[in-house]
């Protein structure tokens, strides 16, 4: 084999190779092309973020904005704007479930230290 | 022996950790002073007497404005539209007379302790209750005219001083007291605030226009006319009000949690003088 012949032969395989990486790149878009959001999915997350609003008041610690946030969300879904609707109602599930947290966390809040230490 | 010294040992530590326990719990009146004396140590220059102003006790600025507010009061009219509201006969002939003997100048009688019902009785919810019971329906309680009618009580009432009871053997009004207490400094929404961190630690402090007030005063002056809502309004809508501006969604006004946390915020206040209705920004 002659010097350049190696060396097209490298090109050759480093041609080949890129190709491969490339196809292996897009890959991953066409997996998320097929998952585009439809309606179904937009509407059980409405549907999880309503469940974690209502916990979260059934304990006293709902959020003021959550269920704008929810009430927007069906609005976006209504317009067939899944993927928006669905981060929108994900963002107000994180608020119910953070309430609720904040909620049960603080059931036994009392009197801070600097205060009540003078009646010490 | 050695059993019986180890079991003697076990009843030392049990009492002794009953002992720690109890001095853990302080009683309502530990806390009320304990309360009052963090207020009149913060602002050492603000006179008892003078915490019923709220923010304007300790705002120079804010109090010139307000001085020359209450030279032509903004809540004059709710108060005379009250006084009407209390003097008019229900359609059944009877009025508020009827149903309050002492009435009006009763605004110290309340928030109170109801045994019978067993739930703590706030003036707008009386005052409710007197409708109801005469076959009237019932008030708004946010603003309008249940903000006129304890204006007028609240006017009939100034100088009376505020004295509010946990009855020692009703163990459900403690329990209020306390679920009252839990309310106050729990953190809640977004922000993760308690009502103690604006009005307890950063009192005086400044938050956007506003001086922070002191709760120490929080309960003598309602209803209020503010100038940011145009109109009169009630205590529980300033709790409304506070709780969303930490992103908490607020609670109904006379809701449970309203009531006992008034309940609560009233009792601290034991002894301040009452000068309602305010105005306020
Ligand atoms: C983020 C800070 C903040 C928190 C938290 C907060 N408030 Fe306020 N509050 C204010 C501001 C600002 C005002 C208006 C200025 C003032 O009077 O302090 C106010 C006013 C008030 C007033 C009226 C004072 C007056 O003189 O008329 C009351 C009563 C009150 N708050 C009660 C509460 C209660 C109860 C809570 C808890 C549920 C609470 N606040 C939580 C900021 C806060």
């Amino acid at each position: 084999m002659t010097e350049d012949s190696i060396i097209a032969s490298r090109l050759k395989r480093g041609f080949r190779n890129s190709l491969i990486l490339g196809l292996l790149a897009v890959l991953p878009l066409g997996a998320a092309w097929s998952e585009t959001p439809d309606q179904s999915q937009a509407l059980a997350s409405i549907e999880a973020a309503e469940a974690a609003r209502q916990r979260a008041d059934s304990v006293g610690g709902e959020w003021r904005d959550t269920a704008t946030m929810i009430e927007q969300a069906k609005t976006l879904a209504a317009d067939g704007r899944y993927a928006a609707a669905i981060e929108l109602a994900n963002d107000a599930k994180r608020q119910g479930e953070l309430g609720y947290d904040q909620a049960l966390g603080e059931q036994h809040a009392d009197f801070p230290a600097y205060v009540l230490d003078r009646s010490r | 022996m050695t059993t019986a010294r180890s079991t003697f040992m076990l009843a030392v530590l049990l009492v002794g950790l009953m002992l720690a326990g109890g001095a853990f719990a302080a009683t309502p009146a530990e806390e009320q002073a304990a309360f009052q004396a963090y207020f009149k140590q913060r602002f050492p220059n603000v006179p008892e007497d003078e915490f019923k102003n709220g923010a304007y006790a300790i705002d120079p600025v804010g109090r010139e404005n307000w001085e020359a507010i209450e030279e032509f009061p903004p809540y004059e009219t709710a108060i005379s539209k009250g006084e009407t509201l209390w003097n008019t006969p229900f359609a059944n002939g009877r009025g508020y007379a009827d149903c309050f003997a002492d009435g009006p100048a009763i605004a110290a009688q309340y928030p109170r302790w109801d045994r019978e019902r067993g739930m703590v009785v706030t003036l707008p919810l009386a005052l409710n209750d007197c409708r109801q019971a005469n076959d009237e329906a019932p008030l708004k309680y946010v603003k309008g005219p249940i903000a006129d009618l304890v204006a007028y009580i609240a006017y009939e009432s100034r100088g009376q001083i505020t004295q509010v009871e946990i009855p020692a053997d009703d163990p459900r009004a403690l329990a209020a007291y306390e679920q009252g207490k839990r309310f106050y400094f729990a953190r809640r929404g977004q922000l993760n605030f308690s009502c103690a961190h604006c009005h307890f630690a950063n009192s005086g402090a400044r938050l956007r226009s506003e001086v922070l007030s002191p709760a120490l005063g929080h309960t003598t002056h309602w209803p209020v006319y503010r100038s940011d809502w145009g109109e009169m309004g009630t205590l529980h809508r300033r709790f409304a009000g506070c709780n969303e501006q930490v992103r908490a969604k607020a609670f109904k006004p006379q809701s449970e949690a309203y009531r006992n946390l008034e309940y609560f915020l009233t009792y601290l206040n034991n002894g301040q003088e009452l000068n309602g209705p305010g105005a306020r920004k």
